[in-house]
């Protein structure tokens, strides 16, 4: 047996029913869990296997609402995705467990209005210091467009 | 040609912007100063501050967040002023046109006076297109 199954059958034998889907790959096996096991199966990821290093946290909307992955591990990655509605998009922060943590939320935040419970602080990172609140580019909904000139006489 | 505009198209001064491009047309301009393409021979100088500089040398698109900097800096610049649109992404911003972070060009948001085309510009390129600016200052007035 290799050894993704083994990480993924440790992972079965610890939380049983709320792994939704899994997949392996060479040194990669992904883990869909319910967004509020997600918190939990990083603390246990973190805190009692030691896997401390986290690679970063993807976020992109899908059908059926915002997907959050979180990649963790080195050499053979963990990636735990969890998937949470578009209205009103919450999910607990896991920047207490890993510090590094903070930058990628708050990316998140900025691009997809994903809002991560208990973050030390939550603020805008990647946009403008003009944008406007609640617009949120990498949302489906968001119609890309450049800015308006600021001179006359071009399009 | 009068004197002054003489003078000037004898010793440009320059200065760089970079408005958030990948540096390449960066790397560009500084093989331009060194003794291979050397455009120092026109008595171009690169400054460390806009207020010493006749010419800004912009590459890159121009972001929402370095706008309002890009205008700071064209506004500290003294008289006459020329603004040079160094690589594909200044003069048209390129493969970012469209995109929500980035305005359409240098010229969209400051007067402009040369384009100089390519991804990166070639140095030949940037030599060709300050040679066009120098021959427009010189018969200026």
């Amino acid at each position: 047996m290799n050894v993704e199954e083994d990480v993924l059958r440790e992972l079965k034998e610890a939380f049983g029913g709320l792994i939704l889907e899994h997949k392996t790959q060479k040194m990669r096996v992904y883990i869909r869990v319910p967004r509020d096991s997600y918190r939990e199966v990083v603390k246990y990821l973190v805190i009692t296997k030691g896997i401390y290093h986290l690679e970063t946290i993807t976020g992109m909307e899908v059908k059926d609402g915002i997907e959050i992955i979180a990649h963790l591990g080195t050499g053979l990655s963990i990636s735990v995705r969890t998937t949470i509605g578009k209205e009103n998009p919450k999910i607990s922060s896991i920047c207490d467990l890993i510090p590094g943590a903070e930058f990628y939320e708050r990316e998140i935040h900025d691009l997809l209005g994903v809002v991560f419970e208990s973050h030390p602080g939550l603020r805008r990172l990647v946009l403008a210091d003009d944008w406007p609140e609640g617009v949120y580019p990498l949302r489906k909904s968001f119609e890309s467009k450049h800015n308006a000139p600021l001179r006359e006489g071009f399009d | 040609m009068g004197i002054v505009s003489w003078a000037r198209s004898k010793s440009p001064w320059i200065a760089h912007f970079c408005t958030g491009s990948c540096n390449a047309c960066d790397i560009e301009i500084l093989a331009c100063l060194t003794p291979r393409y050397d455009i120092e021979r026109f008595g171009a100088v690169l400054k460390g501050s806009i207020r010493h500089a006749d010419i800004l040398l912009v590459t890159g698109p121009v972001t929402r967040q370095v706008r309002d900097r890009l205008l700071r800096i064209y506004e500290q610049m003294p008289e006459p002023k020329y603004v040079v649109a160094v690589g594909t992404c200044a003069t048209s911003s390129g493969v970012y046109r469209g995109a929500y972070n980035v305005y359409p060009g240098v010229d969209s948001v400051i007067p402009v006076t040369a384009y100089i085309s390519g991804c990166p510009v070639k140095p030949e390129n940037i030599i060709n297109g300050l040679s066009f600016l120098l021959k427009k200052i010189g018969e200026s007035k």
